[in-house]
């Protein structure tokens, strides 16, 4: 399946955290790369949401849904920077 | 950061179609009067929930492709064949029916005036949605900023908007470059073949003039485009992409 970007993530992130976050910024924690999440390779299949860094393919963020609670884990991620809302 | 369980923020709210409109054989463009629209920006888009009888729920993304100052907010969605969402909103959906989103969502594929420009706007297919609201904008809001446009499309026919862009590129400020993928007319005088650095030089801005671009499409589209912008020697930083999935146009 070819991949999305971080665009399409905007809806359920902004459910989760009540505001815009495809603009944070990021830094890899494996290849240094910097970029904001609307960059991201995105990967959508049913529940399961992986997001990569676009300069090496480290996962960087992954999110899952079950019964309407959403689990969020951003273990590849380093320095998230939030933009002003 | 941790791993945490948390709760949804972002309400989903219902429209009401008011008119419909084929684009093209596979495109419909679907007009809903939303109460309380809280307005958008160009380049903006909005999630869309199905749900079946039985409770099934599924969601996809749609460019808004109405300007902020619009009076109603409009989806264009092109059809593919085998597709769980697009065949029921481009064939079943009708005047008076109601439709369930959220949004409007997304704050870094949008465009407003104080960004600047020159603008380039590279769509591949149904990618021309949010480039249209952009447009859209800039005309409602009188923008002096120089706009070029490149439109890939299979054949001609397949081509969504095609009145409002030959309208709109009698306008001094704004360009429009059409390229024609797979088939063409015998007498057609734009581009054929897919975009390439070659077309995306003759088509867009010189690098120096360090324009802003939008690049939105199916997937590898917006792959080739952006790699292009780079070789060509764009700022990266000012490039700004939008993938709707699928391959080629
Ligand atoms: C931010 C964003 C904005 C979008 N805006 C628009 C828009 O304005 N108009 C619009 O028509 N679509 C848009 N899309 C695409 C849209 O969200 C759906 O992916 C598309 O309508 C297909 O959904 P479906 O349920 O019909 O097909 P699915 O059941 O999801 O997929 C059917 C088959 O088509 C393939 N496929 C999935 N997406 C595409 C695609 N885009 N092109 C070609 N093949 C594909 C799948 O791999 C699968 O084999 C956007 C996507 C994103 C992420
Ligand atoms: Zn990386």
């Amino acid at each position: 399946m070819e991949p999305l970007d971080g665009n399409a993530l905007a809806g359920v992130m902004h459910d989760l955290f009540a505001r815009d976050m495809t603009t944070m910024g990021y830094k890899c924690t494996s290849c240094g790369h910097t970029g904001v999440m609307a960059e991201m390779v995105v990967y959508m299949s049913g529940p399961g949401t992986v997001a990569r860094c676009r300069g090496c393919e480290t996962i960087l963020m992954m999110l899952t849904e079950r019964r309407g609670m959403y689990c969020i884990d951003m273990s590849g991620m380093a320095q998230p920077v939030l933009p002003l809302a | 950061m941790e791993r945490a369980a948390l709760l949804r923020r972002l309400t989903w709210q219902t429209g009401t179609v008011i008119a419909t409109t084929v684009e093209t054989p596979r495109v419909k463009t679907i007009a809903l009067a939303v109460p309380d629209w809280p307005g958008h920006r160009a380049g903006q888009h909005v999630d869309v929930r199905l749900t079946a009888p039985d409770g099934y729920q599924t969601q996809r993304s749609y460019s808004i492709a109405s300007a902020p100052g619009d009076d109603y907010l409009s989806l264009t969605v092109e059809r593919l064949d085998d597709g769980e969402v697009s065949p029921y909103l481009v064939d079943e959906l009708r005047g008076g029916d109601e439709l369930e989103f959220r949004g409007p969502v997304g704050g870094h594929f949008v465009w407003d005036e104080e960004f600047g420009g020159p603008l380039f706007l590279v769509g591949g297919g149904s990618g021309l949605v949010p480039l249209r609201s952009m447009l859209r904008h800039h005309r409602a809001i009188g923008s002096q900023v120089p706009v070029r446009v490149l439109c890939s499309a299979r054949s001609l026919e397949s081509l969504i908007y095609r009145e409002e862009l030959m309208k709109r590129a009698a306008d001094d400020l704004i360009d429009v470059s059409i390229t024609l993928t797979r088939e063409a007319p015998s007498s057609w005088r734009g581009y054929r073949g897919r975009i390439d650095p070659a077309l995306l030089s003759t088509a867009g801005w010189a690098a120096a003039e360090e324009p802003l671009t939008y690049v939105c499409g199916p997937t590898a589209f917006v792959e080739t485009a952006a790699a292009g912008l780079v070789a060509l020697g764009y700022d990266a930083g000012r490039i700004r992409t939008e993938r709707f999935g699928g391959t080629g146009v």
